[in-house]
């Protein structure tokens, strides 16, 4: 794993540091280091570490919160099954996976445009439309998921009404009605329509994306702007050859997050279909299985086999982003 | 000859900045019509919200809903419980979060790879596998329906730690060498040097961290019992999941909105330190 992090920044060339040969240099600084992330560490080991072992004793064991002292012991039962008999956790690993293609790139692509926007010189009520843009974060999702159905119904919804408005004025026959019966059915169509529905309620997340790249942008040297500029480079050149590379660890953290949300994405299916998973089981995203097993069905040992799966696949997903971060992030810190 | 072109590509700029302002307009309107409609329902009747098609606009204004909100449980005691709560996590983490991420960044010690390895890993550990065993563990301790039980588990972040690594990492190496010459502790360093370089990036943690507790729902609701010690998200949920008179969404926005305002106080709070966080970065080049 050590090798897979190779973002990290190497100070010491002299190779593995040992506590036993370090100078009394070296020594102070290392007990300043465990001293300041011990607080992270103890919290880390006390609420994450002893959990999830106690998590993996969970995965052997058939019980209910309900009746606690009927514990049975089924050794690798619970795993057996997760790999062979569930295709409802695949199939929900699949829907997961299949949202995370569309929602991650168009939630990082909105974080960035809107930072851009709100990092652009010589525009009034910058700060009002930063609080503007922000809001909807602030949110509660529950209140949030209610706004949304509203916005987003196939027939009285205002989006729908809106694209209506817009198709109306095209020139020519658009005989094509958003609205209605046989209109664009954001929330409960079967069809990837479905999940860019997901998307547009799941962008009203995007707010704290926005604020990190916002605070990245301000961070960019200015000077670096002015010699691109003397050397007559344009908006685009600039922002694909100074601003990107000078962003790209925020860019990285945004995408580590969203894909740390996507594996945990549970509060707003759960708001829109419960645990229904309609249409047709098309919004039974992972958790949401895993919710079921574990508090509806009262499989909590299954629900912690369930659990366990999920944290290997997203860590491996984080070490395959981690490895690609390699080639396409830039830390101004190291390399000189 | 060179008059004509400053006026020329002066216009130019002119004519993308109106273009960006409209762009900007246009977004802010298309992001506050939902909230608009949602603070607009907090006004409703209750025949009104029902009503379909839904108006725009309240046929009549009416403060009922807030009425109900504030009533139906102890609002005023979850706000406060909640105003403890979300303190204490984020000052916590921002803290501990500072801390974590400039060793990280700036110390050597043996293990740090593996540390900051198990770091990122315990980012994708899922909330579902860790909750019930902390439950016991809390209330082993005896700390269910206190402050502590509420908070204990989350004073530290690694999504902080994490995060303002990537911000300290952007800082120039050149900075450390410096302080290092001059003989700075790396006390000094820090306080004096990494964190006003990195003003607008704390805050920004800050925010997250206050929002991500502030709207906490699930620890708290199995972690209290006693209506004394609950928070203000299971007020307002209250209003989603009452089983007798079903949803009562008037007052859920109306919960919603009175939710919505310390976050939005703190906002426009910490986001002077966003803007000083520009005035500062001036340094960096």
């Amino acid at each position: 794993m050590a090798d897979m992090l190779g973002a990290l920044q190497e100070r010491k060339k002299s190779g593995r540091l040992r506590f036993k040969t370090m100078t009394g240099m070296q020594k102070r600084e290392a007990r300043w280091g465990y001293i300041f992330i011990s607080p992270w560490l103890i919290g880390f080991t006390l609420f994450y570490i002893i959990p999830m072992i106690a998590s993996l004793v969970f995965s052997t064991l058939d019980f209910t919160l309900s009746a606690p002292d009927e514990i049975e012991f089924v050794g690798l039962q619970n795993w057996v099954d997760m790999f062979t008999t569930d295709e409802r956790a695949w199939d929900s690993l699949k829907i997961t996976v299949i949202f995370g293609v569309i929602s991650l790139p168009i939630g990082l692509i909105s974080a960035l445009f809107l930072a851009i926007l709100l990092n652009s010189e010589n525009l009034v009520g910058i700060p009002f439309f930063r609080t503007i843009f922000y809001m909807p974060t602030m949110i509660p999702v529950i209140a949030s998921v209610f706004i949304w159905k509203q916005f987003l119904n196939i027939k009285t919804g205002w989006l729908n009404r809106m694209i209506d408005w817009v198709v109306g004025i095209l020139p020519g026959d658009i005989a094509w009605s958003a609205a209605g019966s046989t209109g664009l059915d954001w929330l409960n169509s079967p069809t990837p329509l479905l999940y860019v529905g997901y998307t547009l309620v799941g962008l009203w997340g995007v707010g704290n994306a926005m604020l990190l790249t916002l605070a990245a942008l301000q961070g960019v040297p200015t000077d670096l702007y002015e010699a691109s500029r003397v050397d007559g480079a344009g908006w685009w050149r600039r922002l694909w050859n100074i601003t990107l590379p000078m962003i790209s660890p925020v860019i990285f953290y945004n995408l580590i997050i969203g894909a740390v949300g996507l594996f945990q994405y549970f509060l707003i299916p759960f708001s829109l279909s419960a645990l229904t998973g309609a249409p047709e089981g098309r919004s039974r995203f992972y958790l949401i299985h895993l919710f079921q097993e574990a508090f509806a069905f009262q499989h909590m040992g299954y629900g912690a086999t369930l659990a366990w799966l999920l944290f290997i696949v997203g860590l491996l997903t984080t070490l395959l982003l981690f490895w690609t971060s390699k080639f396409w992030v830039f830390y101004p810190g190291e390399g000189r | 000859m060179s008059k004509a072109e400053t006026t020329h590509k002066g216009r130019k700029i002119v004519w993308t900045d109106i273009g960006m302002q409209l762009l900007l307009l246009t977004i802010g309107l298309l992001i506050s019509l939902p909230i608009i409609i949602a603070v607009l329902t907090s006004f409703k009747s209750l025949q009104d919200i029902s009503a379909n098609p839904t108006s725009f606009f309240p046929r009549e204004w009416t403060l009922r809903n807030y009425q109900t909100a504030w009533n139906a449980t102890p609002f005023g005691r979850y706000l406060i419980n909640s105003a403890i709560q979300s303190g204490t996590i984020v000052i916590c983490q921002v803290i501990f979060s500072i801390m974590a991420a400039f060793a990280f960044t700036f110390l050597e010690f043996p293990g740090k790879k593996i540390l900051f390895g198990l770091m990122l890993g315990s980012l994708m550990i899922p909330f579902q596998l860790t909750f019930i065993p902390n439950f016991v563990l809390i209330s082993e301790w005896g700390l269910a329906n206190t402050y502590a039980g509420l908070t204990l588990p989350f004073l530290a972040s690694a999504f902080g730690i994490f995060m303002l690594r990537q911000f300290f990492m952007s800082l120039p190496k050149e900075l450390h060498d410096a302080a290092r010459i001059d003989g700075a502790s790396n006390f000094r360093f820090l306080w004096q040097v990494v964190v006003p370089l990195s003003g607008g990036a704390i805050s920004a943690f800050g925010i997250f961290a206050f929002l991500g507790a502030w709207s906490q729902y699930l620890w708290p609701l199995v972690i209290t019992n006693d209506s004394s010690m609950r928070t203000i998200q299971i007020g307002i949920r209250y209003f989603l999941f009452d089983q007798e008179r079903g949803t009562d969404w008037g007052a859920l926005m109306a919960g919603a909105v009175i939710v919505l305002l310390p976050t939005l106080v703190l906002f426009l709070i910490a986001q002077r330190q966003l803007v000083k966080g520009i005035a500062m970065s001036g340094l960096k080049g």
